[in-house]
């Protein structure tokens, strides 16, 4: 999900309002608008942050003059953002909505669920692909560099980067380009594996209140954006980012991970204490060790988990009575597996309570 | 642009920068909140500049410019 920022707010605010950025800021009341998007940043799905991000801002007038028509406008452009649109029509309907917004007659649910009913996906466009793809070709120019540099040393390491971990580096490269940097740090790594989002990396980080937003809004404040726009050109690794792809291969070989995943760079870019990601994460997830700590005990239950699965479906098929049986009773096993997982981590936050209140949770 | 449209910035400042920019207003001899505003919108000036934010805006609002205008006002 791309989250919008305080900036982007304002930015489509003096676009509808027609006034410059600084009469914008003026007009604006930030500190109602950073609470809804703090708020949209706890939801899980489009319709749900979209949702939020209407009510919050209908309701808290955030905008003088014009409040309604800013608010639907930085609606349109969150939900395009995450290549979707909304329909307005009909405007009746949408305006009622709205009445009852600013008098508190409804619910957040009701407004999610008048959303969910006006969105249209978009479908995959041969732009997109293009654009894909050629980022995808920049990388691998970069990529290859490196792949030379580690087969000369006679370690095949891309070939053991899974597609989760190849997707993050790739999406490390549009963040760069995309702060007009013209490199690829760690702090793009980093960034690549929460917008990556797959799997519970991402979830452990966002757990810690480490979201894309976040860690974007602090890398600009530590090294600020680029003087000049990243061309579409090749963009390197700095030595340091270089060394946490390295480290990963070391991380993934320590735990005998079969392929590097995503949880390997970012125990890489915890290990390294000193780039700019681990200042970022020591910013804004406190201290380092313990969130390595979090993130190889995911690594231990989703281990523990997938053996679990393998060692079942390896069993003797004529113990299973019908594939479908078969079938029904690894569905159910994931589902307690899962159910197990989320239990773990629910004692965990009880134990940090407990802990935070002065009370040994083993006493 | 009237009084009563100015919002008061209420950003929560890390002390590191709250005293950047007490510095820079005394040396200006303007208040806090007109430096911290100007800082604001030369990041909001940034974020106009990029392209495809401001294409795909610039598309939600041609589209969408007739429902928009219809939408009734709340101020």
């Amino acid at each position: 999900m791309r989250y919008l920022g305080v900036y982007d707010v304002l930015a489509v605010a003096a676009r509808v309002l027609r006034c410059d950025s600084e009469d914008a800021v003026r007009r604006t009341d930030l500190d109602a608008v950073e609470r809804v998007l703090n708020d949209v940043r706890l939801t899980a799905g489009l319709a749900e942050g979209a949702g939020v991000l209407l009510a919050g801002l209908v309701r808290a007038r955030a905008f003088s003059g014009a409040n309604r028509v800013v608010a639907v406008a930085v609606l349109l452009q969150f939900v395009t953002l995450n290549q979707a649109d909304l329909r307005l029509e009909p405007v009746d309907e949408l305006d009622d909505l709205l009445d009852r917004i600013s008098a508190d007659e409804t619910d957040r649910h009701e407004v999610a669920g008048f959303i969910q009913a006006r969105i249209e996906h978009h479908g995959l466009t041969a732009g997109d692909l293009y654009e894909h793809l050629r980022l995808d070709l920049l990388l691998e120019d970069e990529v290859e560099t490196l792949h030379t540099d580690w087969q000369s040393r006679g370690e095949a390491m891309f070939e053991r980067f899974n597609a989760e971990a190849r997707r993050a580096v790739v999406v490390a490269q549009e963040e760069a380009r995309s702060l007009d940097h013209s490199f690829i740090g760690t702090e793009h790594l980093l960034l690549g594996l929460i917008e990556e989002g797959q799997g519970g990396v991402a979830k452990v980080l966002s757990d810690k209140g480490i979201t894309a937003p976040a860690v974007r809004y602090l890398v600009v404040e530590i090294i600020g954006r680029g003087a000049h726009k990243a061309g579409g050109g090749h963009i390197p690794f700095t030595p340091r980012a270089k060394h946490a792809l390295e480290q990963a291969y070391q991380e993934s070989r320590r735990l005998g991970a079969e392929q590097l995943g995503p949880e390997h760079l970012l125990l890489a870019l915890l290990h390294d204490g000193e780039g700019v990601a681990a200042q970022v994460l020591s910013k804004l997830g406190g201290e380092l060790d313990k969130l390595r700590d979090r993130v190889e005990q995911w690594i231990d239950r989703r281990q523990r988990t997938e053996a679990v699965v393998t060692d079942m479906l390896a069993e003797d098929p004529s113990t299973w009575t019908t594939y479908g049986r078969r079938h029904h009773l690894v569905h159910e096993l994931n589902a307690v597996l899962d159910e197990n997982e989320r239990l773990h981590e629910q004692v965990a936050r009880l134990r940090d309570l407990l802990r935070k209140h002065d009370i040994d949770p083993d006493s | 642009m009237t009084k009563e449209a100015t919002k008061n910035i209420l950003l929560r400042l890390d002390p590191e920068l709250a005293e950047r920019l007490q510095t820079v207003a005394s040396v200006e001899g303007r208040s806090v909140s007109d430096v911290a505003r100007e800082a604001i919108a030369a990041l909001v000036d940034r974020r106009r500049q990029d392209s495809r934010f401001s294409r795909l805006l610039e598309e939600n609002l041609a589209r969408h410019e007739e429902s928009l205008r219809r939408l009734r006002g709340d101020d």
